[in-house]
């Protein structure tokens, strides 16, 4: 028999500690997930829900859902259930005024005539279960759970440069388009008539050769309807008045200079232009409402967005929805 | 060079010193120089006739909102007449549009539109989108019932199982016509449905909402920034219908200052009740707030639109009919169910006015609608205007143009006739290739001559009624009267400067001259443009412009049509005329309207008859819903048009106690 000390490791007592240690972690493990267990609140769609919803669903629209929009309704419900039982936990529905009319109105028909002060029809009314289920009751919940998640949100204000950056991420949408101003003289007649080309050419050169400015060189050609001085239009806009070919053009002539020929429906068309436009964004001052109101928007879808899958993780809903994809009702 | 004409070019050169003071610029405007020594010398005149022209004080008193403004004007397109999924019969229709207001404009815009019918998911079975947006639109839903359907889609609240909510979510005429439309046609007064409580003050609650949802729609819609882009006004339809006369009128407001809910027929269910409900609640009782009502389908009235009474039976007086053109200065003659302006037979001998009629007489599905009544037709309105204006010193039916969809699609402006695929949810819906009926039209546009496109200077010029519609297509027409407005004008590069300076645009009232003009008959002048159309759907020509003059003679209104320009058989891409009235009486009162024909050219049916194999010479084998392809209404070929409003001309000397109704108009503002 040896007489050496055996290791730390093969020490009885490290043997005891690491088994003891071994076991309270499995204990608390198993704590949390009995925990998880207990907190997560259990939505349940069963049979009889599925039910009701058909029936609700063939009362508005006139038939049965098909599986498809079974999904949809079930999903709709679930989201809706949620947020009530949200509401009801965050007591946003006591002494609600909406949700109080709507009970004492529901008593009324079940009781009339009781003789009970206001405070205590309503306490009837919920003891009577008269909220539960009830549309306008699960919708009014609905809408304070809104309002409460949207209450700390404040007002609005962003920087310039916020306001900016969202406009430069979204610059496709905001920007005008490009535009062109122009002047045209314009000679009306026949285009497929050789005599007007001919007519149109002479009367350029004559431009050309007595340098003469735009404003007065178009009344060397026939008056037209629309003017002469076309102000900053786009493409599509030029396209609506003028025709694709005159719209075309303007976009493609030279600036400061006559330009070629260009036919339309109404004749021929010699081109000056005097300003091309790139599309650009407005100044920010121009978009700064429209923005603004897109941006509340988007915060808005966002919390809301957040604040149901925050439900949706603290809540298990237990739904069959292959099942339901598989129904067929009549 | 007489002495005439040299004391002529001696006052317009006065004309002109005057006008350049007024601009405050120390040069006179190079146009003007150039427009005086192009113009021909117009004999007579006095210096005070071309002052009393230059409505300088109004021009530059208008305030300028946008980047884009036009001292002489500029034609903007639009719609006035579009319904949405807040008109109860969008939903009982079938195939029902889920387009609310935002929806439309978002249309109107240029955006994508999903068309009924709709799946239970609210997927739409088709789409559609404008090649060319509008530049303006108003969203009309029937105020009728604003409440109720939104009652009739809000699970929970009473009225929700009520057998009228029941019948609307069935989505079908049978079912929800006879419900909803059938208090409308009957004896006026009828209550509102059970379920809005007592006092309908429940479903006047609803109604607020709906209207207030309405009025946002319009107001987000409108471009506020100095682009201008696109201009909304707030609207709805009063929808009258008593024994089953089209009483149909759209109310138009100014601005987004508006009564807190919408009169409806329900509560005013005579025209003169709505009337003094706007005169209350919006011109006095609201800052900024002021309506124009516009009535249309007058072709299905029976003759009842236009009758020189109010609504009571008490003929007009004075202060009646001055009401009456107070808030009536436009009529819609063009629409998805027919033109109102004229039919053959009726007062007329002009067979153009056999354009898009409708086979009867009634709206309703009457075994035995009456025959057409004369005063159906607009112009017939017009010219007994005249007659009453004679007897009474003012003229109620003083009434310019315009033109719109009547959509049930939430499609505002959607009047293409080669891509037509209907407006009225599942009643005029798709089968593969075609409409499941011949029914009624696209509809038609109204263009406003403006400075610019803001929803101001768009309704002084709805006001004014220098407008004029178009049966879809989109022609430019401008039109003029004058006794000073030179025989070359056409010729002119200065059109519309020498229109507006030397007489009165369309819409207008021209009185006679004073002085050395006294005897010079009036010109009209008239240009139009082609519409240009778009690569996928080209424009057609111009045909010719006619001139409608009526007038009062032995106190018997007359009218003649002439041919001023082009002809039949003829095409052009542009026309132009100056016509001189050889008839010219000015002791008689009048009014001028021009009419723009284009070229013949396919209706949206014609097409589809023709796909459809139909062959009107076997009618057993016609597929349902097409014999009308065979119908005398339906002709192969049509002429899309334009109407400007009238140029009216009171009698000078002017009958004793005569009013214009513009006066009349601006001393009730």
């Amino acid at each position: 028999m040896s007489d050496a000390k055996p290791s730390r490791l093969r020490q009885p007592w490290l043997h005891f500690l690491l088994l003891g240690l071994l076991l309270v972690l499995v204990d608390r493990g198993l704590d949390a997930f009995v925990v998880a267990e207990a907190d997560r609140e259990i939505v349940r769609v069963d049979e009889e829900r599925v039910r009701i919803l058909s029936s609700e669903f063939r009362r508005l629209h006139g038939r049965g859902p098909t599986g498809e929009e079974l999904v949809g309704a079930v999903t709709a419900w679930t989201e809706e259930e949620l947020q009530v039982r949200e509401a009801r936990r965050l007591g946003l529905g006591e002494n609600d005024l909406v949700i109080q009319r709507r009970l004492l109105d529901k008593l009324e028909v079940l009781e009339a005539g009781a003789d009970l002060g206001i405070d205590e029809q309503i306490e009837r009314a919920y003891a009577l279960g008269l909220d539960h289920e009830d549309p306008i009751v699960r919708r009014r919940l609905v809408q304070r759970l809104e309002t409460y998640w949207l209450a700390d949100l404040g007002s609005l204000r962003p920087s310039e440069q916020a306001v900016e950056d969202f406009v430069r991420s979204r610059s496709e949408q905001y920007a005008t388009p490009a535009r062109v101003r122009f002047y045209h003289v314009f000679l009306r007649g026949d285009v497929s008539s050789g005599e007007l080309h001919e007519r149109a050419l002479a009367l350029r050169k004559g431009l050309v050769a007595d340098r003469v400015a735009p404003e007065a060189g178009v009344l060397r050609g026939d008056p037209f309807l629309l003017g002469h001085d076309i102000p900053l239009r786009s493409e599509e806009e030029l396209a609506g008045s003028f025709g694709v070919d005159l719209a075309t053009a303007a976009f493609e002539a030279p600036i400061d200079r006559w330009s070629e020929p260009v036919e339309s429906k109404w004749g021929i068309h010699l081109v000056w232009v005097e300003e091309r436009r790139e599309s650009e964004l407005p100044p920010t001052e121009n978009l700064r409402l429209r923005v603004l109101r897109e941006m509340e928007l988007l915060r808005r879808q966002e919390t809301r967005r957040l604040a149901l899958a925050e439900l949706k993780q603290r809540q298990e809903i237990i739904v069959d929805f292959d099942k339901l994809r598989a129904e067929r009702t009549s | 060079m007489s002495l005439r004409s040299i004391c002529t070019v001696a006052l317009v050169a006065i004309a002109a010193t005057v006008l350049t003071a007024a601009l405050g610029s120390a040069e006179s405007p190079v146009w003007l120089d150039q427009a005086l020594d192009q113009m021909e010398k117009v004999p007579g005149g006095t210096a005070w006739d071309i002052q009393s022209r230059i409505p300088v004080a109004e021009k530059f008193g208008f305030p300028r909102n946008c980047d884009d403004y036009d001292f002489f004007r500029s034609p903007f397109f639009g719609d006035l007449h579009v319904h949405t999924s807040y008109s109860m019969d969008t939903i009982y229709f079938g195939g029902s549009t889920t387009a609310d207001p935002t929806a439309a404009y978002d249309f109107a815009r240029g955006l994508p539109i999903g068309l009924p019918p709709f799946d239970a998911a609210g997927n739409p079975a088709r789409f559609a989108q404008l090649d060319r947006p509008l530049d303006f639109a108003a969203v009309t839903d029937h105020a009728e019932y604003f409440g109720e359907v939104r009652i009739c889609y809000s699970p929970g609240h009473p009225g929700y199982d009520a057998p009228e909510c029941v019948a609307l979510r069935q989505r079908n005429p049978a079912a929800g016509f006879p419900v909803w439309f059938g208090p409308l046609a009957g004896p006026p007064g009828a209550p509102r449905f059970d379920f809005c409580d007592e006092g309908d003050a429940n479903c006047l609650d609803v109604a607020g909402n709906v209207w207030e949802d309405t009025r946002a729609a319009a107001m987000a819609a409108d471009d506020p920034t100095s682009a201008c882009s696109f201009s909304t006004f707030v609207g709805y339809e009063w929808t009258g219908n008593a024994f089953g006369a089209n009483l149909h009128r759209n109310v138009i407001f100014k601005s987004d200052q508006v009564p807190e809910i919408p009169v409806s027929y329900l509560d005013a269910p005579q025209v003169e009740q709505l009337h003094d409900s706007l005169q209350a609640d919006c011109l006095e009782g609201l800052q900024d707030c002021d309506a124009v009502v516009i009535p249309h389908n007058s072709n299905y009235s029976m003759g009842r639109m236009f009758l020189p009474q109010t609504a009571d039976g008490t003929p007009f007086d004075a202060e009646s009919a001055a009401r009456r053109a107070q808030f009536e200065p436009l009529v819609e003659i063009m629409q998805h169910k027919g033109a109102s302006e004229c039919r053959p037979g009726l007062g007329t001998t002009d067979e153009l006015c056999a354009f898009e009629v409708p086979a009867t007489s009634s709206l309703l599905p009457i075994p035995n609608p009456p025959p057409v009544e004369s005063l159906s037709f607009v112009r017939n309105a017009l010219k007994l205007g005249l007659e009453l204006d004679t007897e009474l010193g003012v003229n109620p039916f003083q009434m310019g143009f315009v033109g719109g969809t009547d959509t049930h699609n939430a499609a505002a402006g959607f009047t293409e006739e080669d891509s037509y695929q209907g407006h009225l949810a599942a009643l005029e819906s798709v089968l593969p290739g075609r409409l499941n009926q011949v029914g009624n039209n696209p509809g038609g546009l109204t263009v406003i001559w403006a400075e610019e496109n803001s929803r101001e200077s768009l309704f002084e010029a709805l006001q004014r009624r220098e407008v004029y519609a178009t049966s879809g297509n989109r022609p430019v027409v401008r039109f003029f009267g004058g006794h000073l407005i030179p025989d070359n004008l056409c010729s002119l590069h200065f059109f519309a400067p020498l229109g507006y300076l030397l007489g009165v645009p369309m819409g207008g009232v021209l009185d006679a001259p004073h002085g050395l003009a006294w005897n010079r008959a009036p010109r009209f002048a008239v240009s139009a443009l082609m519409d240009p159309g778009t690569s996928d759907s080209p424009g057609h020509e111009l045909e010719r412009i006619q001139i409608v003059k009526a007038w009062v003679e032995n106190d018997v209104a007359q009218e003649r049509v002439i041919d001023v320009v082009g002809g039949r058989g003829e095409s052009s891409e542009a026309l132009c005329a100056v016509w001189a009235d050889p008839d010219y009486d000015p002791s008689q009162v009048a009014f001028y309207y021009a009419r723009v024909l284009e070229v013949p050219s396919e209706p949206w049916y014609a097409q589809q008859c023709s796909a459809a194999g139909v062959v009107c010479s076997e009618p057993a084998l016609i597929p349902p819903g097409l014999e009308r392809c065979c119908s005398e209404f339906r002709p192969p070929q049509h002429q899309e048009r334009a109407w400007t409003s009238p140029i009216w001309m009171p009698a000078h000397p002017p009958f004793p106690g005569h009013k214009s109704a513009d006066d009349v108009a601006s001393s009730s503002r």
